[in-house]
């Protein structure tokens, strides 16, 4: 790598550009595997990173998912989807470990069981 | 607004670490798992280059990004459950806190011709007090170590389920996960 990635465009741009020059974004908890899910409001003039984000969380899908399916490093996902949250267009499911409890365990377990 | 969206659900995510040093299988045992193929995904630019700094020039095939495998298996409409591939080597030990967080279990993968690299990763769970289990990926034409022999030499106490595990086959793979579920079902419900 050359510290270039191609961007949800298909155009070749450095990180940085896509991020307005930020590194990170300041929502800790914006985790690999949190489900990121539009609300349906309407975004006016997304980026085609956001537009690429809005598309794909139709139903609920990870950040990881995004990185890999945009192509783009997990840092630059999680501060598009940092400014989609500041304009209300997606909702993030954060799950604390401590939510899976015994119903949940099983339910996965059924689920492997049937692999 | 639709209507559709006036009474969001909660969905969870589940997630799992596969850990193990270079080349013990962690890919293979997610694609076995995994209700897609694994997907790769890139960690963050500013750690990345945190870590190579680190470690400078000594690393070989040096880059400024670091993939990381990982699959999916959806429970049902209100669960997920998501496998990580955990970089092994050293130098990605920076990414553990972000992969550990939130994280519900672990399996060390292990290669018995290479017992080694697998000390950190369990060590590092151990610190944590992140249950795990611990799969010995069995390789074809490798000398075969009884399991007590493998659990002697790992030094795991007896409340870390050790069994033999062959990634590259779905139900190998299954048990394993399921017997760290177990574990987990076993860490609430202590009597049963």
């Amino acid at each position: 790598m050359t510290g270039a990635v191609t961007g949800a465009g298909g155009g070749l741009v450095r990180p940085f550009i896509i991020t307005g020059g930020r590194t990170a974004t300041s929502r800790a908890d914006l985790r690999w595997e949190s489900l990121v899910e539009v609300t349906g409001s309407v975004v006016p003039e997304p980026t085609s990173e956001q537009m690429a984000i809005l598309a794909e969380a139709v139903t609920p899908v990870s950040i990881a998912e995004l990185s890999a399916h945009l192509r783009l490093p997990q840092a630059v996902v999680a501060i598009v989807v940092e400014d989609l949250l500041e304009l209300d267009a997606v909702r993030v499911h954060q799950t604390d470990p401590v939510e899976i409890e015994l119903s949940a365990l099983t339910r996965m377990i059924d689920r492997v069981r049937s692999l | 607004m639709s209507a559709a969206f006036d009474a969001p659900r909660h969905v969870m995510a589940a997630k799992f670490v596969i850990a193990g040093g270079f080349g013990v299988g962690k890919t293979t045992f997610v694609g076995a798992i995994s209700e897609i193929d694994p997907l790769q995904t890139e960690a963050a630019m500013t750690t990345v280059s945190r870590g190579v700094d680190d470690h400078g020039a000594v690393e070989e095939k040096s880059t400024t990004t670091v993939a990381m495998d990982f699959g999916r298996l959806t429970v049902d409409e209100t669960l997920v459950m998501y496998l990580f591939g955990a970089p092994g080597q050293d130098r990605f030990r920076f990414m553990w806190d972000d992969l550990v967080t939130g994280a519900l279990g672990a399996v060390v993968l292990v290669d018995t011709r290479r017992l080694a690299d697998s000390f950190a990763s369990i060590d590092y769970f151990e610190q944590r007090g992140l249950p795990f289990v611990i799969g010995v990926n069995r390789f074809p034409g490798t000398e075969y170590h009884r399991l007590v022999d493998v659990v002697g030499a790992l030094g795991v106490g007896p409340e870390v389920p050790v069994m033999d595990c062959d990634a590259r086959v779905r139900a190998s793979a299954r048990d394993v996960i399921l017997a760290l579920l177990e574990m987990l079902v076993a860490r609430l419900v202590p009597s049963r």
